[in-house]
């Protein structure tokens, strides 16, 4: 075990209270009396189908949005009492798919990631990029390092996002379906970086709407459903047929294939 | 001219002192202001494709003018005054417009309520013209409408000035938050900026250079849209470089401009066309070439 791991053992650092949300005055209600927490230091996957609020939730965790009731604690301590820049050094967002309007360089696309640790008119300085630059070597793009960023692959695309919130150097990090438009072996790839980071002591917690992939990648499991939270807990625990057929509303069985878990769900297909 | 002559020719000395610098200064302040709020209303919107003018700015300042020129005699400084307070009418309007509408994403109704703004103040200077007088006002209107420098004085260089200064030194301090704010509301948010305040301050300086430079110049078009353009072209996206390379090409490319407006022929060319003219063949010439790779 690590000392990072030890040193949080386990503390809830992000706690979510009977949250409510909605957007815009009267519209669609995303969440509702939601109460989620996250442990320190392990990796949790918010699991759900399309519409189920994890986005939101997700939001609301990084303070970006505000609970309409409830609150939202970090580190014991209401996160709308941070300064922006305390959050930006504290907690980092990998979005789902992100608009890059202009043709930076990866390096100059990481070095973003310094942007919380720097005073208001500060440039980067050797040391900002050489944080930046180690931050792409961990997720293996060094060769890519001076390329157009808006010129990569999707899934270069989203290691160069999980680069910048590397080089943000935060307690934690939040991913919004990080896997769900990358191929096997970056999904492989993307995971084996997630697992490294939470070794090292950081809290990760991503969202996804692939069981496999929260089986794989997650220590702890939050299921979601129409913006409440229906069941939370050890992934070992919460990942069964039964859990899994209430998410997502039509049966769902749980196999273990070869030390991995799977979901198995499409009976029509045994027609073949 | 040579320094000789300066030195022993009295009038030489005046025309160069009194005539050419204030107006050589206005022309660098209207290329260096224009591309920097270009390049600053380009990130903040995340849109290759707005400029300056965007946001009822431009429109508003014309309607301004003509107002000075048509209500109040149209002395320099009535129209200065009112130009430089329609562009900024222009963008509060514009921007209470995009608070109040009510779909569409935030960038979307800035742009929509931008259209209807301008498309509002166009039509009032459509009847001042119908309004002015043929002989004495119309004419003035529409070289205004034209753009030039032919009327910058030391006066208007010093009124314009600070305003400039200040400006342009916001938006080169900002300019690394400038990469931060052209991505997602969320993503910025995540990186600890502010993103409703920065813009915000960024818009104001970026919307009072040119309104300043426009209420001594009139409408100068294209140089906001295409000199960023080049600038990201060649010195790259991030506008810790592509800021101040926009900043430079700009007041070159307004002084040549001038000079060329000045002396191709025997009257005075009005700058607007000239940089409408050079910059959209530039911008056809860009489109057109191999390597074009814009934001998709």
């Amino acid at each position: 075990m690590s000392s990072g791991m030890d040193r949080r053992g386990g503390r809830d650092i992000l706690e979510i209270e009977d949250a409510g949300f909605s957007y815009g005055r009267g519209g669609i209600q995303a969440l509702r009396g939601l109460s989620a927490s996250f442990p320190g230091g392990e990796v949790s996957a918010i699991l759900g189908p399309n519409g189920a609020g994890k986005t939101t939730l997700l939001h609301l965790a990084l303070g970006y949005l505000a609970p309409s009731s409830g609150r939202v604690l970090f580190e014991g301590r209401p996160l709308s009492e941070y300064s922006r820049r305390e959050i930006g050094r504290s907690l980092a967002l990998v979005p789902q798919s992100e608009r890059i309007p202009f043709q930076y360089s990866v390096l100059e696309y990481v070095t973003l990631g310094r942007v919380p640790h720097l005073a208001a008119l500060e440039m980067p300085g050797p040391d900002d990029l050489r944080i930046a630059g180690e931050a792409i070597g961990e997720v293996g793009l060094s060769g890519l390092a001076g390329r157009d960023v808006t010129s990569l692959s999707g899934g270069e695309r989203q290691l160069a996002a999980i680069a910048r919130a590397v080089a943000q150097g935060t307690e934690v990090l939040l991913l919004d379906e990080p896997m769900s438009h990358l191929d096997l072996s970056n999904k492989s790839r993307v995971l084996g970086i997630l697992s490294g980071l939470a070794r090292r002591g950081t809290t990760v917690i991503f969202t996804t709407h692939e069981p496999e992939i929260a089986a794989a990648a997650a220590s702890r499991l939050i299921l979601m459903r129409e913006g409440r939270v229906l069941k939370s807990g050890p992934t070992d625990e919460i990942m069964t047929g039964e859990n899994l057929s209430a998410t997502y509303g039509i049966p769902v069985r749980v196999a273990k294939l070869e030390g991995s878990t799977v979901a198995l769900w499409a009976e029509g297909s045994r027609a073949r | 001219m040579t320094p000789g002559r300066l030195a022993s020719d009295e009038m030489a000395r005046r025309l160069v002192l009194n005539l050419r610098l204030p107006r050589l200064l206005a022309a660098l302040m209207l290329g260096m202001s224009l591309s920097a709020a270009g390049m600053v209303f380009q990130m903040l919107f995340g849109n290759p494709l707005v400029e300056p003018g965007f946001l009822g700015v431009s429109q508003g300042a014309a309607f301004g003018a003509s107002l000075g020129i048509v209500a109040l005699g149209g002395s320099a400084l009535a129209i200065q005054g009112l130009a430089a307070l329609f562009a900024f009418l222009g963008l509060g309007l514009s921007y209470f417009l995009a608070r109040r509408a009510r779909f569409g994403g935030w960038v979307l109704r800035l742009v929509l309520a931008g259209i209807a703004v301008s498309a509002l103040f166009s039509a009032g200077v459509g009847v001042l013209k119908y309004l002015a007088d043929p002989l004495r006002q119309l004419p003035e209107i529409t070289f205004w409408l034209l753009g030039g420098l032919s009327s910058a004085t030391w006066g208007s260089v010093r009124a314009i000035a600070p305003v400039v200064i200040a400006g342009l030194a916001a938006m080169t301090a900002m300019r690394w938050r400038l990469n931060v704010l052209s991505l997602d509301d969320a993503t910025a948010f995540s990186l600890g900026a502010a993103p409703a305040l920065e813009r915000a301050v960024l818009l104001t300086a970026a919307v009072a250079s040119t309104a300043a430079v426009v209420s001594v110049a009139g409408m100068v078009s294209w140089v906001g849209l295409i000199v960023p353009h080049f600038a990201r072209r060649v010195f790259g996206a991030d506008a810790r470089r592509a800021l101040p390379a926009a900043v430079l090409l700009g007041g070159l490319f307004a002084v040549i401009c001038d000079d060329i407006a000045r002396t191709a022929i025997a009257g005075e060319i009005p700058l607007g066309i000239l940089t409408s003219l050079i910059g959209a063949a530039f911008f056809i010439a860009m489109l057109t070439s191999r390597n074009v790779k814009d934001a998709k």
